[in-house]
């Protein structure tokens, strides 16, 4: 079971934040993390990552650095800035805010007999 | 074609950056491709695995170059194109011709040059309707095509105000105000039109924008425009139909998954930025810095533009270009239209689309999909 597609595309920059908060890591990796996490939910078509993280980057939330690692191979790394700790702390307060809100008005629904 | 080729060759960007882009999305998919030759995957196989992966190669670049909305000196150049084109005609106009066939000019002399005028924006608004059109039955959305849609659509209605003018002075008749009524309302016929089409899926709009046309029409019809003086005049022609042009520009720009709400600025930029012909006077160094100024400062404006690396900062360089305009236009010729015309313009060219783009889309306007 994957997330419909446009609740990724809006949750993108919360999620892509939340793997990077913990460690610097390239678009790659960053794919790979957010699919083990969430066990497969958050799928996403890989290149759409890029367009997130380089608006990322212009707003300031991470900044981008290339390294070149074994076999010469060079690949871009993203790290979270002081600005992109601090969006994350907000997006993460009104997430856990709007969750606890539709979870209170589901609980209201009946049980399906 | 693969992914890789695809994507670099929809990206319309500056050499270096386009060179960026494409370098870490090549390392994505050699990273992609060789993890799963790793886990046993045969090459050819591989790389079709990894293109499908990575999604459709058109929506990447398109999010791409909504981010890096950095434009190529190629396209800024065809972005500012029709303003310059507009300048140069402007530049051989009236106020050259008055100082060559001095103040007063002869009737022959007002007959070639409304024939100049004519023709030349005939001419015009033909090429850059033209190319619009191209584009738009392509169903695409480079950003070039607001300029060139605005002036193309501008010159053709110019064109045809010109040819009514024409007829009246060849008549005898000095006032052409009211010679242009009939076009105008056809114009906003076919602009009111345009724009329930833009809305069609949306009941209230529909009906909305068509009570609208339907009022301007009527307003346009049965005004008592021969008691009203030149600003009133003015006043009417931009403000009433205005609302049926932002919906056009919206359904063309800004709702368009191809476009978006700085595009739609940039259209409306472009057909409303004045051109200082209402306020000529006689005197002879006014005229051609009238005619000049302003017109050098929108196209460094819309090069500006193209250029500039984030929608905000589009936006504010719109912005900017706006009051700099009209305020070379107000110390030239100090005109109550024209203060009229600089606030209406910062209203209605950048603040109603963002103001659009929050209310309608929920989208931060700065931000690209």
């Amino acid at each position: 079971m994957s997330a419909p597609t446009e609740l990724v595309k809006g949750n993108a920059v919360v999620l892509i934040l939340s793997v990077l908060a913990r460690e610097p890591m390239h678009g790659y990796r960053i794919v790979r993390e957010l699919d083990r996490l969430s066990e497969g939910y958050f799928s996403m078509a890989e290149g759409t990552l890029y367009p997130h993280l380089h608006q990322m980057e212009k707003d300031g939330f991470i900044e981008g650095y290339w390294e070149t690692v074994s076999g010469g191979r060079e690949r871009k790394c993203y790290r979270i800035t002081e600005r992109g700790m601090s969006e994350l702390a907000r997006r993460r307060e009104e997430l856990h805010e709007f969750h606890s809100r539709v979870n209170r008005v589901l609980s209201v629904i009946p049980e399906a007999r | 074609m693969d992914f890789l080729s695809e994507v670099e060759k929809k990206l319309d960007l500056p050499p270096a950056e386009k060179a960026q882009v494409m370098r870490e999305l090549r390392s994505h998919y050699e990273e992609l491709r060789s993890a799963m030759i790793a886990s046993g995957v045969e090459a050819a196989q591989a790389d079709q695995e990894a293109a499908r992966k990575l999604g459709d190669p058109a929506d990447v670049a398109f999010r791409l170059q909504s981010v890096h909305c950095r434009a190529t000196w190629k396209t800024a150049l065809l972005t500012a194109l029709p303003l310059a084109a507009m300048l140069i005609v402007s530049l051989a106009k009236f106020p050259l011709m008055q100082i060559i066939w001095g103040a007063h000019a002869q009737r022959s002399a007002v007959y070639e040059y409304q024939t100049y005028v004519l023709i030349a924006t005939a001419v015009l608004g033909v090429i850059f309707l033209t190319g619009s059109i191209r584009e738009l039955m392509r169903n695409r959305r480079p950003m070039w095509l607001a300029t060139w849609l605005a002036v193309g659509v501008r010159e053709l209605v110019r064109a045809g105000h010109r040819l009514q003018e024409l007829t009246n002075w060849i008549e005898g008749q000095r006032m052409p105000q009211v010679g242009i009524f009939p076009s105008v309302v056809f114009q906003i016929l076919v602009v009111g039109l345009l724009a329930m089409a833009m809305f069609r899926r949306s009941a209230k709009w529909f009906l909305i924008l068509g009570g609208w046309t339907l009022l301007t029409e009527v307003i346009y019809i049965a005004a008592p425009w021969a008691s009203l003086n030149t600003g009133w005049f003015l006043a009417f022609l931009l403000l009433v139909p205005a609302p049926l042009v932002m919906a056009v520009a919206l359904g063309l720009f800004a709702r368009h998954p191809y476009g978006n709400t700085a595009s739609a600025s940039l259209f409306l930029f472009a057909l409303y930025v004045s051109v200082s012909s209402f306020s000529m006077r006689d005197s002879h160094w006014v005229l051609p810095l009238a005619n000049v100024l302003p017109p050098i400062v929108i196209v460094m404006t819309v090069l500006a533009y193209a250029r500039s690396s984030t929608w905000r900062r589009k936006l504010a360089i719109l912005a900017a270009g706006i009051v700099v305009a009209g305020m070379a236009d107000l110390v030239i010729v100090i005109s109550g239209y024209l203060a009229v015309h600089t606030a209406f313009m910062l209203f209605w060219v950048i603040l109603v689309p963002m103001l659009f783009e929050r209310r309608w889309s929920g989208r931060r306007p700065e931000l690209a999909r």
